[in-house]
Parts: structure tokens; sequence; C-alpha cells
């Protein structure tokens, strides 16, 4: 259970993304949600922005495309297959499939979905390699941690030994 | 409003020496970070990590409840973020010891929801990799 967390000393664990204080727009049904400062000194963050995660390609941040149920519940059902049509995927949901649709066109924008034709349906399929950027922020709690329990179980391992 | 972050945990050996190496300053000192801590709620305490660019190293704390050798939570205080730690010893039998750690209050939904579902996503799809190498056997 306790995997390597990799190097210790170079855990941070409450340093965090680098776009502090700023606003994500775009929510369409949740409220405008501001990242706090983490940094534990203060505003000296704020100039070391390092986000740089809204590319060309990726037109919309994977930290707003996420911050929706009906999105992660898409992502989700997205994972559990290879690649799904809308008709499928609204079928999970009490919404239209112009609703469901919308919602897709998010994850799109973020990177996290892509579509292709097959005959006369859209099919939708999941690329997760945008959330890594939402991992290397909680990272550093859960590398912080992890990192801990290893420590610990040496230190549990040594006692049963002496 | 505010989010946590849980995690699991598995250890071979006894809840009592678990529940001691999460009790004793020294063994504290020695997984997480040097500290005053004393199983007594309401003692004020600090870890002393080592100090940064952008850290001064210190964790405040507060002992919030040692319910001896189950549950053990203190708060943790880092600048403007304020969030609990709790720690709770599950006896597995068998000489294992599960535990969970849960970090509550953390101030970022959208970090930490997208983590958790990211992290679902991503054992889904792994799974499925799996699957799909098996079938190609």
């Amino acid at each position: 259970m306790c995997e390597d967390a990799g190097r210790t000393g170079e855990v941070l664990p409450f340093l965090m993304r680098g776009d502090i204080g700023r606003e994500i727009d775009g929510l369409q049904d949740t409220k405008k949600c501001r990242i706090v400062n983490m940094s534990p000194n203060g505003g000296e963050f704020r100039s070391k922005r390092v986000s740089g995660a809204v590319s060309k390609v990726q037109q919309r941040d994977v930290f707003d495309a996420i911050a929706d149920p009906t999105r992660r519940r898409l992502i989700q059902l997205l994972a559990e297959a290879e690649d799904l049509p809308l008709h499928e995927l609204a079928a999970h949901f009490n919404m239209g499939r112009t609703g469901v649709s919308k919602h897709l066109g998010i994850l799109k924008d973020a990177g996290l979905v892509k579509d292709r034709k097959a005959g006369r349906e859209t099919r939708y399929r999941l690329d997760a390699a945008p959330l890594k950027e939402v991992q290397d922020w909680v990272a550093y709690y859960s590398n912080y941690w992890s990192a801990n329990m290893m420590r610990l179980g040496q230190l549990l391992e040594e006692d049963e030994e002496a | 409003m505010s989010f946590s972050l849980n995690m699991d945990f598995q250890f071979e050996t006894t809840v009592e020496k678990l529940w001691s190496a999460l009790t004793d300053s020294g063994k504290l000192a020695r997984w997480i970070a040097d500290n005053d801590f004393k199983p007594v709620v309401g003692h004020r305490f600090q870890f002393h990590h080592q100090p940064n660019e952008y850290w001064d190293g210190i964790v405040n704390s507060e002992v919030l409840a040692v319910e001896e050798p189950h549950r053990l939570s203190f708060s943790w205080v880092v600048g403007e973020e304020r969030h609990t730690v709790t720690l709770i010893l599950d006896d597995l039998g068998n000489g294992k010891v599960h535990l969970r750690l849960e970090q509550t209050g953390l101030s970022n939904k959208a970090a930490l929801s997208g983590a958790r579902y990211g992290w679902e996503a991503w054992v889904g799809k792994l799974e499925q990799v799996l699957k799909e190498q098996d079938a190609a056997k």
C-alpha cells in the first residue's frame, strides 16, 4: 500500500499551483470559484506563474472542466469504455442530449475528450493525460503522506527487529 | 466549503505499536518531522519541517482527539490553510493494521474532486488496458 513516493527531500506539501488568485471563468453551472493562495507565506507565489495549462490545443483549464459533477461522471463513463456515442452517454443523465453534448464540448476544449466520426454517429473517448496537472497539484499532499508513511513502515519494521 | 484527502495504508504490526508510532513525539519525528507533540487533547504543538524558499517549514497544530488506540486527530495550520488530520487505526488481525489518513479542510474544490475522479478514471483505464492485454494473448 505504501507506494514509493519518490525522493522525500523534494516534497513540498504546501506549495501549490502557480495560478493563485486567478478567477476560473466559464463554469457553466457552478459558481465562479477562486483558487485561494495556498502558499504558506502570503502572496509571494503570485509572481511565479507556472500554469501554462491553456495551450492552443487545450483551450480550457482542466480544473474548470472537472469542476462539474456531470463532467466528472462523463469522464468516469468514458474511462470504462473504449469510446461511446452521445446517446449512450446521455442515457446516464437526467438531461437532454444537447446538455450532455455541451458538457462533452467543455471536456473536449480541455483536451480530456476526443471525438471521431464513425458512420453517422460521433464517438467520444477519454484522454486522461491533461488530468496530470490536477494530479501534480494534489500530489504535494499525497506524496507528502506517502513518503511519511514509508518512513513509518520502516520505523515499525525496526521496532519489530529490536 | 472544504475538501478532503483520504489515504489508506496497511502495516504489518500491532495496533499498539502503530499507535505508539503515531503518538510518541520521538517516533513522530522519525516519520513526519520534529515536533513537541503530546497525546493530550488541547495541547498545541508544531511540526518543524525543513524550511525552504517559500515556507518556514512550520505546521501549527492542536490535538483535537485522542482515542487510544484507534483514533488521533489534530489540526494542521499552514498560512491560510487550516486543515484537520485524522488518523484511524483498524486492527485487521493476522498482524496487520489498517491506517486511514484523512486530511480535511483543504480549500481547493476543483483540484481535490478532480484528483479523486481523475484517479478513478485512470484506474478504470488501466484496468481496461490490462484486460485488452490479456485478450490479446
